[in-house]
């Protein structure tokens, strides 16, 4: 084995794994910053239940004021809780790239 | 009154420069849009971040820049200002030059939607026992609590734990959003 093949292995070590058939949701938390946490769902999840994973993943409360946005659209995502992971991926926000940010005091919205 | 206290110099620069080196690493944000930059300036509690807003006016995104100031950073948020380069030097930026965005619904600007969330741009706000300045009105910008606002338990800066991320997240937010006008002049004020 080369040292590059050694490293190629060291690196597939490092990555986490995802159970086959399970899309990954990628989320960033825009208050904290740091590196993604990862989130796996099964396509016939609802997106509540991944939400509640989100907000597990991050070590925190849901507060009313939240967004947690899909970075392609900007759209908040728990207007689609009662949508399945598969029809929420396929159109909605494809890429499964999510943020969190806490809510924001200042002038009217 | 809240205690507005320096942070040790060395701590708060050492914090400014590695968060913003982690957000421009990792924030999504940034990632594959022109116009992200940011530069340490000679006083290294000083940050200046450049930003893309909307296209309003084709595809090439206008783009701002911003002053950090960290002398209190992360006991309190870092001073955020937008800022256009005059004489040689960063000078806040003022209402009726291209550096100075146009937020509907700001004081000054057109009316409109909001930014989405709670967020105002002032271009000269009258600042208690000082002297009038610009004031990026949100809870993530120290201005907000120098200015005596008051944000709810939710809404408030937490140490140790929001990082400059939550500023610059909001701030290109608003400039991405469909408040965002444009630049509040086209070209330098003669």
């Amino acid at each position: 084995m080369t040292e590059t093949d050694a490293r190629k292995m060291d690196s597939k070590k490092d990555k986490p794994t995802h159970p086959p058939g399970q899309l990954v949701i990628t989320l960033y938390n825009d208050d904290a910053g740091g590196p993604p946490k990862t989130i796996d769902g099964g396509p016939g999840e609802k997106i509540s239940k991944i939400v509640d994973a989100a907000y597990a993943a991050l070590e925190i409360t849901p507060k009313p004021g939240d967004r947690l946005t899909c970075v392609a659209t900007g759209e908040d995502v728990r207007q689609y809780g009662d949508m399945h992971l598969r029809e929420y991926s396929s159109g909605l926000c494809s890429d499964l790239v999510w943020t969190f940010a806490r809510e924001t005091g200042g002038a009217g919205a | 009154m809240p205690d507005f206290t320096p942070v040790d110099p060395e701590v708060a620069a050492a914090l400014l420069r590695s968060h913003l080196e982690a957000f421009f690493e990792y924030s999504p944000h940034v990632r594959g849009r022109v116009g992200w930059a940011f530069e340490m300036s000679d006083d290294p509690l000083v940050a200046i971040v450049h930003m893309p807003a909307r296209a309003t006016g084709g595809c090439i995104p206008d783009v701002y820049t911003v002053h950090l100031d960290a002398t209190y950073y992360d006991t309190w948020p870092v001073s955020a200002t937008f800022v256009e380069l005059r004489d040689g030097g960063w000078q806040r930026a003022r209402m009726g030059t291209p550096a100075f965005p146009l937020l509907a619904g700001s004081p000054g600007a057109p009316p409109g939607a909001g930014v989405g969330f709670e967020f105002a741009l002032h271009d000269e706000y009258p600042f208690p026992h000082g002297h009038p300045d610009q004031l990026i009105c949100f809870s993530y910008n120290l201005g907000y609590y120098t200015s005596a606002h008051s944000p709810n338990e939710d809404q408030k800066w937490r140490p140790g734990s929001d990082r400059v991320d939550a500023t610059l997240t909001r701030v290109n937010a608003a400039l991405n959003s469909p408040a965002y006008l444009g630049p509040s002049a086209q070209e330098p004020a003669a």
